[in-house]
């Protein structure tokens, strides 16, 4: 977490403290201090930027109207986490259609596991990275940034999408099989790219 | 998952935490659109709620429900006792009611209430015992409660009224009452506070629909004690949303009446024609309440305003057990944050009565509805 504007742990409850009491220069400094984290975790749940900043937008009214419910100002970075993941859930209920989603869930096969993705993983750009999560399936996506990335347990999943945990495995198996698949396609281009611009 | 597959995702786990840990893109400058979101989140809920409490309030502050509510043959004043020519059909009503005797009777009756007179007069008959027309009461010709003959169609609007049981909102009075609450709730957080405010108190008034007997002429108290503000004070617990509040109100009921139980006055010119005139008495009645009790409130904080509106309900008792009952309320609110243990909150409210207080007299209640106005001090436990 960046740390440029704030110099130690007892400045950030300071600031929590001031957005309790509604403080606008305060809520700046927070959205600031924060802003670059959260849009990279919104980018990651979202299928396009123009998505992952409406999740942005939303995370952050969502932050300052319950900031005042935070009892622990110390646990900020960790509870502002949790309110942008869930802004995500929440948009993914209210904007997927399911139907849709089912029908993208089955074009999806299940691709054997391949031993040279995570080499791929280690040399991709982010960029590129991002781009393979934001490509898969809503559905997909959502549990597999909420298992590999932020370290969700299927258990924790289910509970959070209202899914079983048999879904959440089955889910996470093809989500995970589709985003190798787009990754080794992406290794491959750039591979190509870079023997062919040396 | 076997495992292999489990190594697999534990290793595919790390390499992509490690990677994301540190990915901070470039985010768009949205503050400014936040913050009018929410600003106008927050107008949105003022629009949809503040004016229209406030509107009400206004309305039962400046204008309480008077006699303009009242139906019409209530409204009509003061009754004169004038004499109007009989029509042909009263003639044969009132020489079936009077037995066709002559003379002039009259009967009194105190009852332990108030003082009701109830006459018979007819010109023309002087020294008439007073015992014959009291016989014609208790013997039933005078027409039982609830299926008298109506005469009141007869009579000019001035002197109409309804002898049928009719709930009449009324009003006058003046009282006082209850209390009221803060703020926005910390979620599993308890907290306590005080408040103490006034009430502006109004009541309805329902005749008993048992009772033969009709209003009119209903008065407020004295202009100046129309506006009727007592104290109302409170102390509660809140956890989250939820209140708890122990509540303590005054409220004093006041109102004065003409009153009719059916009776009418007949005086025979002596020339065919009858002069009929209703039989009215004035009642007045003055209580002090006092009363305590429980209140459950649940608030619902309007964004991040500092507004707030809620419901509630809760138990009431007179402290001299001259009444028990249940009150509702709603409510709306702002609170202010001095420092991170203690906020200011003030707060409108409106009470009402579900259950009827008794007047003196038996054949009538009224039911207290308020208009308060208070402010306190919470206090955060635990709040840093």
């Amino acid at each position: 977490m960046r740390n440029k504007s704030l110099g130690s742990n007892l400045n950030l409850v300071s600031l929590v403290q001031e957005c309790q009491r509604e403080d606008r220069r305060a809520q700046n400094l927070l959205y600031d201090h924060y802003k670059r984290k959260l849009f990279g975790i919104c980018l990651r749940y979202a299928g396009s930027t123009p998505e992952a900043e409406h999740i942005f937008q939303d995370a952050f009214v969502r932050i300052f109207d319950h900031i005042q419910e935070l009892k622990n100002p110390e646990s900020i970075s960790s509870w502002i986490k949790s309110i942008v993941i869930r802004t995500a859930i929440n948009h993914y209920h209210r904007e997927i259609k399911p139907g849709k989603e089912l029908s993208s869930l089955d074009q999806v096969e299940q691709e054997p596991e391949d031993d040279t993705f995570p080499d791929i993983v280690g040399q991709l750009e982010m960029e590129a990275l991002v781009q393979a999560i934001n490509q898969l399936p809503a559905g997909y996506r959502l549990v597999v940034n909420l298992y590999l990335i932020d370290g969700y347990t299927h258990m924790e999943i289910a509970e959070m999408l209202n899914i079983s945990e048999g879904t959440s495995r089955s889910q996470f198996s093809r989500g995970k099989s589709a985003l190798i698949k787009k990754l080794v396609q992406k290794g491959f281009n750039h591979y190509e790219h870079i023997r062919q611009n040396p | 998952m076997s495992t292999s597959g489990k190594t697999h995702d534990d290793g595919l786990r790390g390499l992509l935490r490690d990677r994301f840990e540190d990915f901070e893109p470039e985010a768009p400058e949205l503050f400014n659109a936040i913050a009018d979101s929410r600003l106008t989140a927050a107008k949105q809920a003022v629009r949809r709620f503040v004016p229209g409490i406030i509107a009400v309030m206004l309305l039962l502050v400046t204008h309480p429900l008077d006699d303009r509510f009242l139906p019409q043959e209530i409204n009509t004043g003061r009754i004169e006792e004038q004499a109007y020519p009989a029509e042909p059909a009263l003639h044969t009503a009132v020489d079936q009611l009077i037995g066709r005797n002559e003379g002039s009777r009259t009967a009194s009756r105190n009852d332990n209430r108030a003082t009701r007179r109830v006459t018979f007069a007819e010109a023309g008959a002087p020294g008439q015992s007073a015992a014959e027309p009291m016989a014609a009461i208790t013997d039933g010709d005078l027409p039982a409660p609830g299926s008298a003959p109506d005469y009141t169609p007869l009579l000019p609007p001035a002197m109409q009224f309804s002898s049928g049981l009719v709930a009449r909102p009324v009003a006058a009075a003046k009282d006082e009452r209850q209390e009221e609450s803060p703020v926005k709730m910390r979620k599993g957080r308890l907290s306590v506070h005080g408040a103490l405010g006034v009430n502006y108190t109004q009541y309805l008034l329902t005749v008993l629909p048992q009772e033969n007997m009709s209003i009119g002429d209903l008065s407020f108290p004295d202009p100046g004690e129309k506006v009727n503000w007592r104290l109302q004070g409170s102390l509660g617990i809140n956890y989250d949303k939820w209140q708890l509040r122990l509540t303590y109100q005054e409220f004093t009921q006041k109102l004065s009446f003409l009153e009719n139980r059916g009776n009418v006055e007949v005086a025979y010119s002596g020339a065919g024609d009858y002069t009929i005139t209703p039989v009215t008495v004035q009642v007045s009645s003055e209580k002090n309440f006092r009363v305590a009790g429980l209140y459950l409130r649940r608030i619902q904080p309007v964004k991040s305003t500092g507004l707030y509106i809620g419901a509630g309900a809760g138990y009431l008792a007179g402290l001299k057990g001259e009444h028990q009952g249940i009150w509702g309320q709603a409510f709306a609110g702002h609170h202010k944050r001095l420092s991170p243990t203690m906020d200011f909150f003030y707060e409108t409210q409106f009470n009402y009565s579900f259950r009827p207080f008794r007047l003196a007299d038996p054949s009538l209640t009224f039911r207290p509805y308020q208009v308060g106005l208070s402010a306190g001090i919470r206090w955060n436990r635990g709040n840093r």
